[in-house]
C-alpha cells in the first residue's frame, strides 16, 4: 500500500474514531464552488444616510452608520464525500484576524440562503450553523446572499474575509 | 445641541401655524460632489416717503413772513424772505417722481387776500435734487429718473410782495396750509 | 504512538489537499458625498425623508412699522436645516462646501438684488455664520477627519435681509446651489 492509500484509509478510520469518541470538527473543502473570489465594495444604503442624519441632530458627534457590501448569489459547494449518510452539523467560521483590517471587532457577515441551509450571522473568530441533517451527496450546495457590514470604519483601506466552513459529525 | 426630541416639538409646531410642509427639501448624492438648492423671494412694495419740516407726522411747520417797512414797503415788488427753510426729504423705490403743492383757496386776512402766486420757492440754498413746484401751479420736475433712494434737499420761501395789502394777517393754519404731495409716476 | 503519529501525518496531508477557499476582496467603496437643504417628509426615514427634489423657499416678510430702507435687518421664514456628509475611500474623510450666490435675486423688469443682502446665522455653529457673497464658489466649509471614513454635519440656517439699500418694486427670486465635493 503507497502512503497516500495509508492516509485515506487512516483518515477515513480517523473520522469513523471521531464520530464515536467525541465532536470534533473538520474544515470542508469549498474548492468545487463555481466562484472562488469575489469583489466586494462597501457603501451607505439610503436608509444608512438617514439614520446618520438623525443621530447628527440627535447631537452624535460624527456619523458613522455602518458600512454595508452585498455579495448575492454566491454558490457554495462543499467536498462531503467523506461523510455521506451521516448526520452532521456544518458551521460557517471566520477567522479571528481579518487580513488587512486593525480592528476586526466591527465586522459581520450576514446571510441567507437555499435549500436546508440556515440563514444567519458570524463574527470574526465565531462560528454558526448553517446546515443540521443527514449529508445526502458527496457535494452538499447551496446558495448564499452575502452581506459584509463593517460598523466603525478602521483606517483599513482593503482586507480580505475569508469565511470556512466546518463539519461535525452527529454521534 | 438639540435633542431629537426637541426638533421634533418644533418641527411640529412650526407645522401647525403655517401650511403643512410635505416633502419640501432638495437633497443629492454623488461620487465626487453633490448640489442641492434653496430658492429666496424678497418682495419690495412701491413706496414714496416724502417729509418736508418735522418729520413726526402730523407736525406742519409755520412760515411767516413779516412785512413791516423796516426793510421793504409793502406792495415794493421786493421779495421778502419766509422766516425758516424747509427740509426737504423724498424717498422713493420708483423712477418719475413729482411733487406737487396745492394750496387752501388763497391767505385771507380781515377784508383782503393774497393769492398764492404771491409765495415763491426755491432750492438755491440746498442740495438741488428735489426741485420745488409751484403753489398751486406746475409740479416739480426734474428729480433723477433713473435714481432710485433718498434725496434730499432745502426749500427756501419768499413772499413776492408786488400787491398793495391793508396791515394784517393773512393766511394762517386754516388758510395758509400748502399740501405737498409726492407721487410715483 | 503509532496512532498519534499517523494522525499527524493525516492532518498534516489535509492540509495540503486542501483546495482554494471562498474569498471576498473588500475595497474602501468609492467615495460618497451627500447634502441635504431643506426639510424633508416625516416619514419612515426620520424627519429627513427619501431624497426628493423639491427646493424650500426663504421669504421675507416685513413686519410692522419697518420701512424698506431704513435699516432694519428682516428675518427670513422658516428656518432652514442642512445637512453634508462625506464618505471617502481611505483613512480621511474630506470634504469641501461651497456656496453659489452669484445670479442674486431678480425681479420682473430685470432688477437685481445682490446676495450679498443676504446673511444667516446657525443654531449649533457646525456650520460658520455668514454672509453671501455673490460669487459662485464661496466657501462655507472644509473638513478633514483622520481614523474614520466619513463625517457629517447638521446645523439650522436663520437669514436676514439687510434692507439697507433701496430697490424697485417687485417680487424677486434667486437660488443659492450648496455643493460638497469630496477631496
Amino acid at each position: 500500500m503507497n502512503r497516500l492509500g495509508t492516509a485515506s484509509s487512516v483518515v477515513l478510520l480517523m473520522a469513523l474514531a471521531a464520530a464515536s469518541v467525541s465532536a470534533q470538527r473538520v474544515r470542508l473543502d469549498d474548492s468545487l464552488s463555481p466562484t472562488q473570489s469575489y469583489a466586494v465594495e462597501l457603501s451607505w444604503s439610503s436608509g444608512d444616510i438617514n439614520r446618520a442624519l438623525n443621530a447628527l441632530m440627535a447631537g452624535a458627534s460624527d456619523a458613522g452608520p455602518p458600512l454595508t457590501g452585498r455579495i448575492a448569489n454566491v454558490e457554495v459547494r462543499l467536498d462531503t464525500r467523506d461523510f455521506v449518510g451521516e448526520s452532521a452539523r456544518i458551521y460557517l467560521a471566520l477567522p479571528t484576524l481579518i487580513s488587512g483590517l486593525e480592528s476586526s471587532a466591527g465586522l459581520e457577515l450576514r446571510w441567507d440562503a437555499s435549500d436546508r441551509f440556515l440563514s444567519g450571522a458570524v463574527r470574526p473568530g465565531q462560528s454558526t450553523l448553517v446546515f443540521d441533517g443527514t449529508i445526502d451527496g458527496p457535494v452538499t450546495s447551496a446558495v448564499f446572499g452575502f452581506l459584509l457590514v463593517l460598523e466603525d470604519p478602521t483606517d483599513a483601506d482593503f482586507f480580505e474575509v475569508e469565511p470556512t466552513y466546518e463539519l461535525e459529525v452527529l454521534p | 445641541m438639540r435633542t431629537l426630541r426637541s426638533f421634533l416639538l418644533t418641527f411640529v409646531g412650526a407645522a401647525a401655524v403655517v401650511a403643512p410642509m410635505l416633502a419640501t427639501a432638495d437633497s443629492s448624492s454623488g461620487a465626487g460632489s453633490a448640489s442641492a438648492n434653496l430658492d429666496f423671494q424678497v418682495v419690495i412694495d412701491d413706496y414714496v416717503y416724502f417729509q418736508i419740516g418735522d418729520p413726526i407726522p402730523g407736525n406742519v411747520d409755520l412760515v411767516t413772513f413779516t412785512v413791516d417797512g423796516a426793510t421793504e414797503f409793502p406792495g415794493s415788488g421786493s421779495p421778502i424772505a419766509g422766516d425758516q427753510s424747509m427740509s426737504v426729504v423724498l424717498a422713493a423705490n420708483s423712477n418719475n417722481l413729482t411733487i406737487a403743492a396745492a394750496g387752501t383757496g388763497a391767505l385771507t386776512g380781515s377784508a383782503t387776500t393774497i393769492a398764492w402766486s404771491e409765495i415763491a420757492i426755491d432750492n438755491t440754498a440746498g442740495t438741488g435734487d428735489l426741485p420745488p413746484p409751484v403753489i398751486d401751479g406746475a409740479a416739480s420736475t426734474g428729480i433723477d429718473p433713473s435714481a432710485v433712494g433718498t434725496f434730499s434737499d432745502t426749500w427756501s420761501f419768499s413772499y413776492l410782495n408786488t400787491g398793495f395789502h391793508t396791515p394784517g394777517a393773512y393766511g394762517g393754519v386754516t388758510t395758509g396750509r400748502v399740501a405737498f404731495t409726492a407721487t410715483a409716476l | 504512538m503509532v496512532v498519534n503519529r499517523l494522525l499527524l501525518i493525516v492532518f498534516l496531508l489535509s492540509f495540503s489537499l486542501r483546495g482554494h477557499a471562498l474569498l471576498f476582496s473588500v475595497s474602501p467603496g468609492a467615495p460618497f458625498v451627500f447634502v441635504q437643504v431643506g426639510h424633508g417628509e416625516l416619514s419612515n426615514f426620520g424627519l429627513f425623508g427619501a431624497p426628493v427634489t423639491q427646493v424650500d423657499e426663504v421669504t421675507f416678510p416685513v413686519p410692522p412699522g419697518v420701512q424698506f430702507g431704513d435699516g432694519t435687518p428682516i428675518v427670513g421664514t422658516p428656518v432652514i436645516p442642512i445637512a453634508f456628509l462625506g464618505y471617502s475611500g481611505g483613512n480621511q474623510a474630506n470634504y469641501l462646501v461651497t456656496m453659489d450666490s452669484a445670479g442674486g435675486l431678480v425681479n420682473g423688469n430685470g432688477d437685481v438684488i445682490p446676495f450679498s443682502e443676504l446673511s444667516w446665522t446657525t443654531q449649533d455653529g457646525d456650520i460658520p455664520p455668514g454672509q453671501f457673497g455673490n460669487s459662485a464658489n464661496q466657501f462655507l466649509q472644509q473638513y478633514n477627519f483622520r481614523g474614520n471614513r466619513a463625517r457629517g454635519v447638521v446645523d439650522y440656517l436663520t437669514f436676514s435681509y439687510a434692507n439697507t439699500a433701496t430697490y424697485p418694486p417687485g417680487t424677486y427670486l434667486g437660488r443659492v446651489t450648496y455643493t460638497i465635493t469630496n477631496l
